[in-house]
This record gives structure tokens, sequence and C-alpha cells, in this order.
């Protein structure tokens, strides 16, 4: 870490300025120094953090249940949908597809786009991922497959109707899929779609928004974190709730093991 | 451009001309009564969900009194470690200051969109953008509406909590070319429309806007230093449509808005969204500028960032690290205090003639406003029955009653004003009373008589003449017998 | 403080704080009588003739240095009690809590340390130590009533379960208001200087207070009480306010003349004292 090169800051009359003010004059109270909140200076990857109480404690057996419960809170939809009050599980692995199929296919039966092909956005780079889960050959006969390369992909197609999305990882203390986004387009493809359905693998489930922020330092390179936490939502008329304000309008997740 | 910051207070009246028209205008207070109990339920319900909401606090305040208590260092790390990912921080020290940085960073780029900033309404950026051609966007419904109604915020989470549905429909109406006239000529084209309808529309709308936009400028809710990012908290994602479609991005934040590292962070993300709407994040929570630092600088893949700009605002901020109101800084703008606040729920935001409303708004406005010379903020601090309920449910345990007082107490040091000399007298006249019992005595046993005269037999008055603010709406209930219990009851103290 | 050393020590004082002493003397005289009621000895608590005020005008209004001045001649005044009894949760509030901070800097800083320990507000003592009488005496009051919680009851002194308990065990019906956290607009200075705010307050207020479907608002804070008593009455409502002290005294009063003991208690030289209760303002 020590060898980490740090460029040299251009003199700066403004900022030094500002800093002069905020330098604590001697003999001043003053609470923790910040050598010891942080001992080096530098980010301290993945070593011990500071123990900071949490909502709630979420065993490990009881992740995915505590998932769902948040995510359902806040208007997450989950497939296959669960029939009457039963809650949602998690499915296995090789019904995925089938899931998913079964699920446009209504849609596509509904008339979503008019009786012809469903346009799904994908991401270039998750291709192989849903090539592997057997995604993309199952539901070839009501969709028609988009990857976005570019953001200006998208001024042809300003209301895309689905996307589908793998997760990175996802919180239970707070509901949240969180996505590590390395281009503008991707990180598009959880905002633009009306319909944003999540795939999602159990073994990604993180307890804490401490463990998300620590799992996310551990991958290289991105552009973005986005913590998403049910569809878009608006109350800034009359305080009445409302989905769908900028961002889907649905998000349904798939939670697979 | 001189003054621009000046302008938000154009109007010349003060806080009491604005709190009293505003309690006369029913519109305004129908839409204050359907917000009303909303959030205050939900943050309630968020908290009691929690078993530890107390912990919970206690480890926000503690993350935000470890940022403002080492700022300076931290706001350094802050630079090195977004610089070494190619990201730029601009610094400004003044609002006017950061409109230019923000100008010349639009410049030859004309469409401009814009997420849910306060610091950009502090510093009357659109006005300053517009100034110079742009073509300017707000994507928050709420700051939507006030736009299209070229009004203020009147609360720091909910912009367009003072309109009703009504008055969003005529002003949709009014802006809106033949979009959804389909969908209304169906029904009766008179009727008002449902919210729903009015959502929809503005998301057609301002969809256009994001696909087209050359930049896009959002606050940001935090500035986490080990990691050289922003983290950005919203709800309807326009904050992050407004990042991700324009190739610029503009992260515009206040430097009390500097955070140590990611636990911290995570502590006070804890209770924004749970403070702030009830909610326990927030619907969709992102980091600009995330990317880890690499050991070492050869792989930085800088290019992922070469268009990401922080502004830094000072504007009066490091002023007030060193002063007496340094706990102001914590401030993590959940709008908790404004929500709670009896004052606030009765006149609005814009009573308070700044971005800045409520508890928050009465400490922070006379604070900020004072690097722009303005003297019209200095009666907020009054408008208070140091209630202490904005206290009770600040998440960062700011004690806004007493920085209030402690703005009082300024303000008593320097009497400028006819006011202030006002309060002058009386505080002298009851210094002077106290200090000599008897003279007390006296004047309390005269004051009395006068009052059993003016009653005529009743037990109240209707009018007095030197106290007129108070009769003018109460009567006054009186003491029948004229006095005092210490001279009336005979088995008083010896001495 | 304990219960005992209370009821063992004769000097009990009260601060008849500057509202009640001015406008409702009633309210001195009965907490007086109510002290006097749970000491041990039933003696007479001491009620200081040169007492005026705690000084929260001043310190409310920025004046820091005349608040200091103030809160040093109270404690100078009161220092030598071992119980401080104050009929209101403000003046309460400014005793315990403003003053340790107020003098911190001052010579005053230790002692105002001890003063704090001593002051009762009167809910908060009368829960503790009113228990000689038993709940069968006859109520001032016979229908329902309802309880407004002053904001230095409810965020300072946190004394807001006292005086529930205490209703309780008198045996008075209560009707609880929703709302009950919201400040009244009161707020001393604040009620004249920002009176449009402050009335509409007490209109929100006083609707909490009239759906809760009592006819009568009980309070320990003579402040907030003055002002709503006043806006009901100038909007003609049928609302009658009570300070707590003039209801539970009444109580003991009615005991007194069945046992034929009237003369023990404090009594002013007024006629006021001998009228059945009257609400405030009427």
């Amino acid at each position: 870490m020590s060898s980490r090169v740090i460029t040299p800051q251009p003199r700066n009359a403004t900022r030094e300025r500002i800093i002069a003010n905020l330098k604590i004059k001697k003999g001043a109270a003053r609470g923790e120094k910040i050598a010891t909140i942080l001992p080096k200076f530098i980010e301290r990857k993945g070593k011990k953090q500071r123990k900071t109480p949490t909502t709630k404690f979420i065993a490990t057996k009881f992740m995915a249940t505590e998932f769902i419960t948040r995510a359902t809170k806040l208007s997450c939809k989950f497939l296959p949908a669960a029939k009457g009050t039963a809650t949602p599980s998690v499915i296995a692995k090789s019904s995925v597809a089938t899931t998913i199929a079964t699920y446009l296919k209504s849609c596509y039966e509904k008339g979503d786009n008019n009786g012809t092909a469903l346009p799904i956005l994908i991401d270039a780079e998750q291709r192989k991922t849903l090539t592997e889960l057997d995604i993309l050959k199952k539901i070839e006969p009501y969709c028609k497959l988009n990857e976005a390369q570019k953001i200006t992909d998208f001024a042809a197609t300003p209301f895309p109707p689905f996307s589908i999305q793998h997760a990175n990882y996802a919180i239970a203390e707070t509901g949240s899929l969180v996505f590590l986004q390395n281009t503008r387009a991707q990180a598009a493809l959880s905002f633009l779609p009306s319909k944003h359905i999540v795939l999602l693998n159990e073994k990604d489930l993180l307890a804490s928004l401490e463990q998300a922020f620590a799992r996310s330092s551990t991958s290289k390179t991105y552009w973005a974190i986005l913590t998403v936490s049910g569809p878009s939502r608006t109350a800034d008329i009359e305080q009445e709730l409302h989905m769908g304000a900028h961002g889907p309008k649905e998000l349904l997740v798939i939670l697979y093991r | 451009m001189p003054l621009l910051s000046l302008s938000f207070f154009s109007s010349s009246q003060g806080f009491r001309q604005k709190s009293v028209a505003a309690l006369a205008n029913p519109t305004l207070r129908a839409a204050l009564d359907k917000a009303g109990t909303g959030f205050l339920n939900a943050r309630k319900k968020a908290f009691d969900e929690i078993e530890n909401s107390s912990s919970i606090k206690a480890r926000a305040q503690q993350a935000r009194t470890r940022a403002i208590d080492n700022m300076a260092e931290l706001l350094l790390l802050f630079e090195r470690n977004a610089q070494a990912k190619g990201i730029h921080v601009h610094w400004a020290e003044t609002a006017e200051q950061a409109c230019a940085i923000i100008i010349d960073l639009c410049r030859g780029k004309k469409r401009i969109i814009k997420g849910k900033s306060m610091v950009s309404e502090e510093i009357n950026l659109n006005e300053a953008l517009l100034k110079n051609g742009a073509e300017v966007t707000e994507t928050d419904l709420g700051e939507y509406i006030i736009q299209l109604a070229n009004e203020t915020p009147s609360h720091i989470i909910a912009p367009a909590v003072h309109k009703t549905r009504a008055q969003i429909d005529a002003l949709f109406r009014y802006h809106h070319e033949n979009i959804e006239e389909a969908k209304v000529a169906d029904n009766n084209p008179k009727a008002q429309r449902t919210s729903v309808l009015l959502v929809e529309e503005a998301r057609q709308k301002i969809r256009d806007k994001f696909l087209q936009a050359e930049v896009g400028i959002t606050g940001a809710n935090m500035l986490i230093a080990t990691r050289g990012a922003g983290l950005l908290l919203t709800n309807e994602g326009n904050g992050d449509l407004s990042a991700i479609m324009p190739q610029r991005h503009i992260m515009l934040a206040g430097i009390e808005k500097i955070i140590a590292d990611d636990g911290d962070a995570a502590a006070v993300l804890r209770v924004l969204g749970r403070s702030a709407s009830g909610q326990s994040l927030g619907n969709y929570m992102s980091l600009y500028g995330a990317q880890p630092l690499q050991d070492n600088g050869k792989d930085l893949h800088k290019d992922l960032h070469k268009d990401l700009h922080f502004v830094l605002l000072d504007n009066g901020r490091s002023k007030m690290h060193s002063s007496a109101w340094r706990e102001m800084l914590r401030c993590i703008r959940c709008g908790a205090c404004l929500n709670h606040c009896p004052v606030y729920t009765s006149v609005g935001g814009h009573a308070y003639g700044w971005v800045y409303s409520g508890p928050m708004g009465k400490v922070l406005t006379p604070l900020l406003a004072e690097t722009s010379k303005q003297t019209s903020a200095q009666e907020l601090p009054h408008a208070s029955s140091f209630c202490g309920r904005c206290v009770e449910v600040c998440p960062v345990g700011i004690p806004l009653t007493s920085l209030m007082r402690k703005l009082r107490e300024r303000d008593f040091e320097k009497p400028l004003q006819p006011r202030g000399l006002k309060t002058r007298l009386a505080c002298a006249v009851m210094r002077l009373l106290f200090a000599h019992p008897r003279l007390y005595r006296f004047v309390i046993a005269c004051f009395l008589r006068v009052l059993k005269l003016l009653a005529r037999g009743r037990g109240h008055i209707s009018y007095l003449p030197t106290i007129t603010a108070w009769t003018d709406t109460r009567d006054l209930p009186i003491n029948r017998s004229a006095r005092s219990a210490i001279a009336s009851i005979r088995t008083s103290y010896p001495r | 403080m304990t219960a005992k050393k209370v009821n063992a020590s004769p000097k009990n004082a009260v601060f008849a704080t500057c509202l009640a002493d001015t406008l409702r003397p009633q309210v001195v005289e009965a907490t007086c009588n109510l002290v006097k009621h749970c000491s041990a000895d039933n003696l007479t608590p001491i009620l200081p003739s040169e007492q005026t005020c705690c000084g929260q005008p001043l310190y409310n209004s920025g004046d820091r240095n005349g608040a200091i001045k103030q809160a040093m001649r109270v404690i100078d005044l009161f220092g030598e009690f071992d119980a401080i009894v104050v009929p209101s949760g403000s003046c309460a509030g400014m005793l315990k809590w403003h003053y340790p901070s107020l003098l911190q800097d001052t010579p005053y800083a230790q002692k105002a340390k001890i003063f704090k320990e001593k002051i009762w507000e009167l809910t908060e003592f009368l829960a503790k130590f009113l228990t000689k009488l038993s709940a069968k005496k006859p109520l001032a009051i016979k229908s329902a009533l309802t309880w407004h919680d002053s904001c230095s009851c409810l965020r300072e002194n946190n004394s807001e379960s006292c005086a529930r308990a205490l209703l309780k065990r008198r045996g008075f019906t209560l009707r609880e208001s929703t709302n009950r956290e919201v400040c009244c607009g009161f707020g001393g200075k604040f009620s004249i200087r920002h009176s449009a705010i402050s009335t509409s307050m007490a209109d929100d207020k006083i609707k909490s207070l009239q759906a809760s479907g009592a006819s009568i608002v009980a309070g320990a804070d003579l402040g907030c009480l003055l002002h709503l008593a006043g806006r009901a009455r100038r909007r003609a409502l049928p609302l009658s306010f009570f300070h707590i002290a003039e209801l539970l005294v009444e109580q003991i009063n009615n005991s007194k003349s069945e046992k034929g003991s009237p003369a023990s208690s404090v009594k002013s030289q007024t006629k006021t004292s001998k009228q059945t209760l009257v609400p405030i303002g009427a």
C-alpha cells in the first residue's frame, strides 16, 4: 500500500483559505483525532471494521427470508408470483429460465407490446451469465434482445419496456439490490425500462450495509455502485405514493440458489 | 454575477409579515394539513420497528461528529483520493465562485438537467445558468413543479409540499403541450386529473430532457473521504438519471457533507432515510466515483471518471466551524425537524425566506446569510417557542434550541434594529426589577390593580394597551383578588 | 433526594413562579398546602418573599448576563432549602437543567449542580409524596378531564407519567387527547413576538383538546394554561382550564372540612380562596 503514487496537488488559494479556517485552533476542544479513526490515512481494505450497531442481527439461514420480507415491503415483486398470502421463496437455479420465460410469455400474451415480440434490454457483459442460466434461449420465442452498448443508444427508445440484469449482491437489512456498474449504459438499464427484472443468487445475500460496502472494495474496477430498493417512487403530489416516477414502475426479483 | 445569492431574499418582507400572510392563505393551510402527519407516522414506525434505535442514532452522531472534528484533513484526503482516480475537484468559497465554476464547466453546452440539490438553491444556480443562456430542467418531481411555478422550495425533502393537486394540474396544463390531451379528453377535460396521470405526464416530459442532456448537476448526500466518492440518495431515480445520461456529471456539495469512511457512511444512512421519510434506506443509493483505489498508480481506469466533477462549497461553513454553532455542521438535511416543528407546519417553508426552513433553517439561515450581509434572517431564531421537539427528533443530536438561543444572545449583544432595542429595554427593566424585590413587589401590586380596573368585574381582560399582541387574539385571564400570592399569604418567609 | 430526607426535613420551599404569583395566586396557595400535606410533620413550606422570577424571560431574550445574575440570586435565596417545589414545568426546567449550563463558567458552577438535585416539579413531587390521601375523598371535579402536557414536562423534566399517575390515583377520569406532544404555542416571549403563529398553534391545540371529549383541561404549566384559556375564552368555547394544584388541593380541603380541622391549612387573606373552584379567566 505504501507504494501508492500520490499526485502532487496544485496550489489552490481558495482551497487553502477554506482549509485554514477549518484547522482547529490550539487549545480548542476537539473530539477524536483523524489518526485514531483512520490509521494510515488510507482505506483499510478488508481490515477489522469499527463495531457498528445494525438494525437487526440476521443469521445466515434467515437471510433470504429477511430479504424477501424487506423487499416486499418496498413493493418489490418476486417471481414466480406466490399464490395468495404465501411468501415468495428461493427457487432452484435450474428453474430460473423457465420462471422468466413464463412471466414474459404472460406479458406477451397480454399484449404488452401489441402482440409483437417484447424488446428486452440486457447488459452485454452479462450475456455469458444469462446464457449459462439458459435464459436467453428460453425467452427467445416472445422477445427481441437488445444490448445497450452506449448511452446514446437509448435515444431511439426513450421508454424501453423490459430489462434483465443480474445483481452483484443484495443487502438483507434494507432489502436492496446492489449493482457494480462499469459503464453508464449498464447503469441506465436499472433506470430507463418500465419493468426491471433482476436475478439474484442466494449466496450473494449480505446482512448489512457495512458488509455491502466492504464487498464492493474487493472488486477491482467499476464506475459506480447502484443500490436499488424497490421501484422508483414519488410522493411529491399531496404525499400520495406512486411508483414509476422516473425509473421502473415494477421491480421483479428472482432469487435462486 | 454580483449578489446573485441575494435574490432569494428579494422580498423585502421579513419572517413576521410572511408568516402572517401564510396563516391567512387557506390553500397553503390545506396543503400543509394534508402533508401533516404522513411524515411523522412514517418516521415513528421506521424507528419503532428496530430494536436499538438509540444506539443507531448515537453511532450516526459519532460519525458526523468525527467528520466535523477532522474536516480539514478529511477534505484533503477526499480530494487526493478523488484526483487519483481522475475525478476533478473544485473549491468554491462563495456562492458566486461556485456558480462561476459550474458555468465554466457548462461552457458550450446548452441542455442541463438537475437532480434535487438544496445547495444549488442556496447559491441560486439556476438563475446564474439561465442568465448564461443554458436550458435548465429540474428533474425531481417536486423541484420540477416549483420550477414551472417559478417558486422556491418550501421543504428540503419535499420541495412542493405547499402545492395542492389542483394547483399542480393547472400548472401542467399551462406548461405542457398536448401531451396527455387524449387521456384528458376521454374523461371530462375540466376535471382535475389524478396524481397518477400527473406523475406519468411529468415522467414523459422529463424523459426527453434526460436523453438530450449534455450536463447533469446533482447534489451529494455525503462525500466519502477514504474513497473519494460522492453518495447520492434519491427515491425517484432522477438523481441517478441526471448522473448517468449526460456526458458530464457535476456533483455540488457543501464541505460539511464530508464523512470519514464507509462505516461512518453506513451509520448515517441508517438514520437518514428513516428520519426523512421512514424508509430503511431510500430507493436509490448510489456512489459515484466509487472505484476503489489501486495499490499502485498504474492500472487506474482514469477514463471512467474523466468527466466527473465535484464542486465543494464553503459559503460560510468554514466560518461556522470555528464558531459557537459548529454543531450545526453535523446536520444531514433529513428534514425531520421541519416535519415536527409546530411553527413550520403552521406557516410552511416560504415564510422563512430561504431554502433552509424550519428549525434547521432558523439556525443555518442567519449564519450562512451572514456571508451575504443579509439582515432579514435575524428574526428567524426568535420565531420559536422552544418546545424542543426538533432536538428530540434530530437523528444526529443537534441542540437546535440552544443554537437558536445563542443566536438570540449574539443579536442581543449588537442591537442594530428597533426590535433589538426594544428587547434590550425590556431586559433592562426586568434586570432592575429582579435586582430589587421590593420594587418588583410594588410594580406588581400596581400592575394588578390596573388589570382589575380594566377587567371591570370579569375574570379576564380583552384589551391591554402595552401588550396588544396578546390581547388582539386572546383574552388575558387576570387575578381577581388583585394581590399577588406572596403579598397575600400570611405565612410567608419571615425575612 | 430521598423520600425520607424530604419528610424529615422542615426546610421545604415553594418557588412561586412569577406568573402564578401574579396572575393565579390560588396555584401558589394550593402548592403550599399540598407540600405541607406531604411533609411528615405537616410543616408549612417556606415561600421566600424576596423571590421574583427564574430569569427565563431574560435567558430566552438573549440576555445571558442578566440571566446569569438572576440565576445566582435565585440560588442565593433558595440554596439553603432541601427541596424546592415548583408548580410549573418550564420554571422547574430552567432551575434544574438550564442553571448548571448557564453558570458553568462562574463561581456558582458547583452550587448550581447541588441546586439542581433539590428541584422538584410539582407533579413529580406529588406523584412521589402525595400518598396519604385515600382516593375515596370527594373530587373537586366530577366529570372527565383531559391533560395538557407542557413541552418542558415532556422533554425537559420527563414528568408526563407523574401527572397521569397522580390523577389516576386521586380518582379523576382522564380522557387523553391526540397530538399530546405538540406545543400549544405559548413559549413566553414567542406568544407576543409571533402572536399570529402562537394563536394558530393554540387553535390547533384546542381542537385536539376538544376532540378528547372532556370539557375540563388540567395542566401543570400556568403559561400554557393562561394562553389556551385566553384563546378559548376569546372564541367563547366551552372549555375550563385548571392548574393541577388547584384540583388536588380542593380534595384535601374537602377532606379536611370533613374532619373539621380547616384552620391548619395555609390561607391567603383574600376572599377568593374561600370561593369554590373558578376556572382560569372566568
